[in-house]
């Protein structure tokens, strides 16, 4: 009940200077920037975490760049840590585009990790030239390293956002207000930042996974061939793009596998074909369990059949749906020529124990589930015969390759994406920061500088060399004694954007291919619930998301929207 | 300073006997204060995690933005008081009124997202805490063997934002707003659940029957932003408290009751063991079907986008807190076994709650998901004994 009394002495220490020392803090067992990225040693630990931020815009679900599209849908949205909580409501927005709005969770997430990111580099730019002991050369390197990360992150940040601030000081007071720039002239930035980048790291690495020359001109190609589609063009765009891709094509430093299936080995994630991933490994894991889930997103929860409760996820990982395969991804394929059908989806599913299923008996082993190719006829003698030998299998075909809600009247069960599977990968923990796939995250791979040369070379009108390049891939992805080589008059956009879901599935480039090549439409066409929500089609507005309400709300002089949201 | 005036002595008073002590206390004082975490004026490091092809690269990053420009907050307080004895010291207490202003208060200010960090401790602007603080023990009966007392407390607190950055302006990103107490819910206001025949009204807003409704403040055919408002706050209004002593003899009853007003939290009871959007079993809630026009609780798996606005449940709660029983042993008795003293109770913590809300516990309602940090009531019986 007593209030203090204060007395007039402390009130006198206001008046005194001296009080400014005494907020002078000496910080005796933290690290701190400002005494620990001192030295040689402690920059790297800088430079290292500036890479860790990858893996924090892929770690959990990477949100932006599968929903919505015309190859990836939303199908059963799995529950963490007990609860749903908006899980589903931010699926349906980015899937669905109709309702999506400022409050979307998962567009917040993202945003706010790639500025976090971008923030890191910064920080390791700013401080680069006043560490002591760091020589010009590690320097340069690692400045060139770090530029081209910043310079990613600002990539899919002005894809998805359109117009946003360029932000290139490291901080160390409260900035509350933004002005976003023209989307010109972050490509402006990006492009400063990559040319410096070029030039300056590695040609080969003995430490995998840092950025290398290859990697820079891979994105350069990207970047130039992304703004070639823009208003504000340059004229050259399209011809660096293809430029800077047959550099990488030229180097010598990569080579396309022979077998399609073995670039997706899991313990064939250094080969030679891979020119930038995001790392992950056992001996690296945040608490030993925070990986990513991409072996995860693109299945089904086959735990819950006869035969693999418990134990499946050693063979097939514990599945989700959350990014579903559409049926149109997998109409793409000619099954009989093209091995990437079978070295993208597992199509049998054999019991992991035994079990029971009603009062049959299940063996180990048994074949349970079979989806026959869609594209080949499979009879009713198939499909008795198959019943014959596996009495216990369920045959799921073509037409049910699809969500179970909303009366769309399918399976909820479909041939996973299987070319991530990883043997390491521990039970997933209770929280969607805890997928735990030790596999590296692909970004830039060979057959897609082949596939970006193609599309920048249809884009110039030079429909010999698309072609071209677009074979070198379909080459090795034939069937032996099979040719899928196309003629330079069948290669459209179209076709590109088709040849790039085959080849790349499952490798959260979609959104962003869709969006550069203004071709969103197909997702409103191919993708049901899409389609369903938005029986009008697409409209411009969705092209962008819409800025987080809390960028908007805590910018203490406003901060604009995206058109229409 | 400080200045107390005892009243009582002055000849005025003293000329009253019905007041047995009257002091007025009127203190007024200045305090800086620099209470913040420790290095926040620094950028303190956490770990972060990479290999390169298979080789762990430790990194560290900053995890806060540091604040060059901290400085401290300073509080002007004013206090008058009045302690009193009234009849026979059978009433007496205290009153006390003061007023609080802190300046450059020093709080976690949200940044927008550019800024690369989530939060930052700042000098966010100026704050009045002003109240009343009363406390009053009174002596009911006191005939014989037989006594009644009475203790009773009561707070009304009132917090008020006064500027911020130096300005009148609001700061939503912060859910702060000038006039109105630091912590504010601020968010859509619900408004039942979309009905049969709503379902042409529903679609504009992309919305199908059975999903949470919430309302369109500015009518423009849109829930957005614009739509928010405050519509409660997580500090009470006002708090209290209440006991009683009858005392017979040897034998001694206590029972107290206390009392929080007026706050309102995400009830993280609704949120998991209400909500038929999860994939285990609920507690059973009228929720919506087609042949069910609920207006509380959503059709089960077609919960809409607001679900979390249903969910803020005024919390007010009165609960008796303690209930004691005893009896002292007369001395006579037990001192023929060489016992000084005996004493036997009983006595029941938190038996009883009465409020409105439906999860295990308003007094924990944000955080009670599950069965931890909920009170919990005992009951003891017990034995006193000394030699």
């Amino acid at each position: 009940m007593k209030k203090i009394l204060y007395t007039t002495l402390i009130a006198a220490c206001l008046g005194l200077a001296s009080c400014q020392d005494f907020l002078t803090e000496e910080n005796i067992s933290g690290v701190t920037s400002e005494n620990f990225y001192v030295d040689a040693a402690g920059y790297e630990k800088l430079v290292n975490s500036c890479y860790s931020s990858l893996r924090d815009i892929y770690k959990t679900d990477p949100k932006l760049f599968a929903w919505g599209t015309d190859t990836e849908t939303r199908g059963e949205i799995e529950s963490v840590s007990g609860t749903v909580g908006d899980r589903l409501v931010r699926a349906t927005q980015l899937n669905e585009y109709k309702t999506l709005s400022s409050d979307n969770s998962g567009v917040n997430e993202v945003f706010t990790k790639l500025y976090a990111g971008i923030q890191r580099c910064n920080t390791a730019i700013n401080k680069a030239s006043s560490i002591p002991g760091l020589s010009d050369a590690v320097k340069n390197k690692r400045l060139a390293e770090v530029r081209f990360i910043r310079a990613y992150f600002y990539y899919l940040l002005v894809e998805n956002f359109g117009g946003i601030p360029i932000v290139k000081d490291e901080f160390n007071t409260p900035v509350t207000h933004f002005v976003p720039n023209s989307e010109q002239e972050v490509y402006d930035f990006m492009l400063e930042d990559l040319n410096a980048s070029v030039g300056g790291v590695d040609v080969t690495t003995t430490e995998f996974g840092r950025v290398t020359k290859g990697a820079a001109n891979h994105l350069l190609s990207l970047v130039h061939l992304t703004r070639g589609y823009k208003a504000f063009a340059s004229v050259d765009d399209f011809a660096k793009s293809a430029q800077y891709a047959e550099q990488v094509i030229s180097s010598g430093n990569y080579s396309l596998l022979s077998s399609f299936a073995d670039v997706f080995l899991p313990t064939n994630q250094k080969n030679s074909e891979i020119i930038f991933s995001v790392q992950f490994d056992p001996t690296s894991l945040q608490d030993k369990i925070i990986g990513h889930g991409q072996n995860l997103f693109f299945g089904w929860r086959i735990f819950r059949q006869p035969g693999f409760y418990d134990g499946e996820y050693a063979t097939y990982s514990r599945r989700t749906s959350d990014f579903m395969p559409t049926q149109f991804l997998y109409s793409l394929y000619n099954t009989a020529k093209d091995t990437r059908y079978n070295g993208t989806f597992l199509s049998q599913f054999y019991a992991v124990r035994d079990d029971k299923l009603g009062n049959a008996e299940i063996k180990k082993g048994d074949l349970r589930f079979y989806f026959p190719y869609p594209d080949q006829p499979f009879t009713s003698q198939d499909s008795i015969a198959l019943m014959a030998k596996n009495p216990n299998v369920e045959i799921v075909r073509f037409e049910r390759w699809k969500q179970d809600f909303q009366g769309i009247g399918g399976a909820m069960k479909f041939p996973m994406i299987g070319k991530f599977f990883d043997p390491l990968d521990n039970f997933p923990g209770n929280n969607e920061d805890a997928y735990s796939s030790t596999r590296d995250i692909f970004l830039f791979r060979l057959a897609d500088t082949y596939l970006l040369a193609g599309e920048a070379y249809f884009k110039l009108g030079q429909l010999d060399k698309a072609a071209e390049k677009i074979n070198v891939v379909r080459k090795r992805a034939a069937v032996a004694g099979q040719s899928l080589d196309i003629k330079p008059s069948d290669v459209t956009l179209d076709f590109i954007l088709d040849e790039r879901a085959r080849e790349l599935a499952g490798e959260y480039h979609r959104w962003l291919d869709l969006k550069r090549t203004r071709k969103l439409g197909r997702a409103f066409e191919h993708n049901i619930l899409t389609k369903m929500a938005n029986p009008g089609g697409v409209i411009d507005k969705y092209y962008l998301r819409p800025i987080p309400q809390s960028v908007i709300d805590r910018d203490t002089e406003g901060y604009p929207q995206n058109p229409q949201y | 300073m400080n200045k107390v005036r005892a009243c009582s002595e002055e000849h005025f008073i003293k000329a009253i006997p019905e007041i047995n002590d009257l002091k007025v206390r009127v203190s007024y004082g200045i305090t800086g204060n620099d209470r913040v975490p420790a290095y926040s004026t620094q950028a303190a490091l956490a770990q972060t995690f990479y290999d390169f092809g298979g080789v762990f690269a430790q990194g560290y990053a900053p995890n806060q933005l540091p604040n060059k420009n901290l400085t401290w907050e300073t509080t002007n307080e004013i206090n008058v008081g009045v302690d009193f004895g009234l009849f026979n010291n059978r009433v007496s207490g205290s009153l006390d009124v003061y007023n609080r202003v802190i300046d450059n208060i020093l709080l976690s200010r949200q940044l927008p997202a550019p800024a690369g960090f989530n939060a930052i401790t700042d000098n966010i602007g100026k704050l009045k805490n002003s109240g009343i603080e009363l406390g009053l023990s009174t002596i009911n009966v006191h005939a014989g063997k037989f006594m009644w007392k009475s203790d009773f407390v009561f707070d009304k607190n009132k917090n008020q934002i006064l500027e911020l950055n130096g300005g009148k302006k609001d700061d939503v990103g912060n859910k702060w707003f000038i006039g109105q107490p630091v912590q504010v819910n601020y968010d859509y206001v619900f408004d039942g659940i979309w009905q049969q025949d709503q379902i042409e009204e529903a679609k504009k807003y992309n919305q199908t029957p059975g999903q949470v409704r919430v309302k369109d403040l500015d009518g423009n055919g849109v829930i957005n932003a614009a739509d928010r408002e405050i519509i409660g706050k997580r500090v009470p209004s006002w708090t209290g408290s209440f006991s009683n002593t009858f005392r017979y003899g040897n034998l001694e009853l206590f029972i107290q009751a206390i009392t929080r007003r007026g706050e309102q939290y995400v009830s993280s009871f609704d949120a998991t063991l209400m909500n038929y959007n999860q994939d285990y079993n609920q507690v059973k809630v009228d929720y919506w079907t087609a042949n069910n026009p609920s207006q509380t609780h959503f059709q089960p798996g077609n919960p809409g986008p607001y679900t979390v606005i249903p969910t803020y449940r005024n919390v007010d709660f009165t609960r008796i807190s303690n209930v004691t029983l005893g009896y002292n042993l007369p001395n006579g008795l037990i001192q023929k076994f060489k016992i000084s003293n005996l004493r036997l109770y009983a006595t029941a913590t938190n038996p009883f709650v009465f409020t409105k809300y439906e999860g295990f516990d308003p007094e924990w309602a944000a955080t009670n998901t599950y069965g931890t940090a909920v009170s919990t009531s005992t009951y003891l019986f017990g034995i006193n004994l000394s030699f």
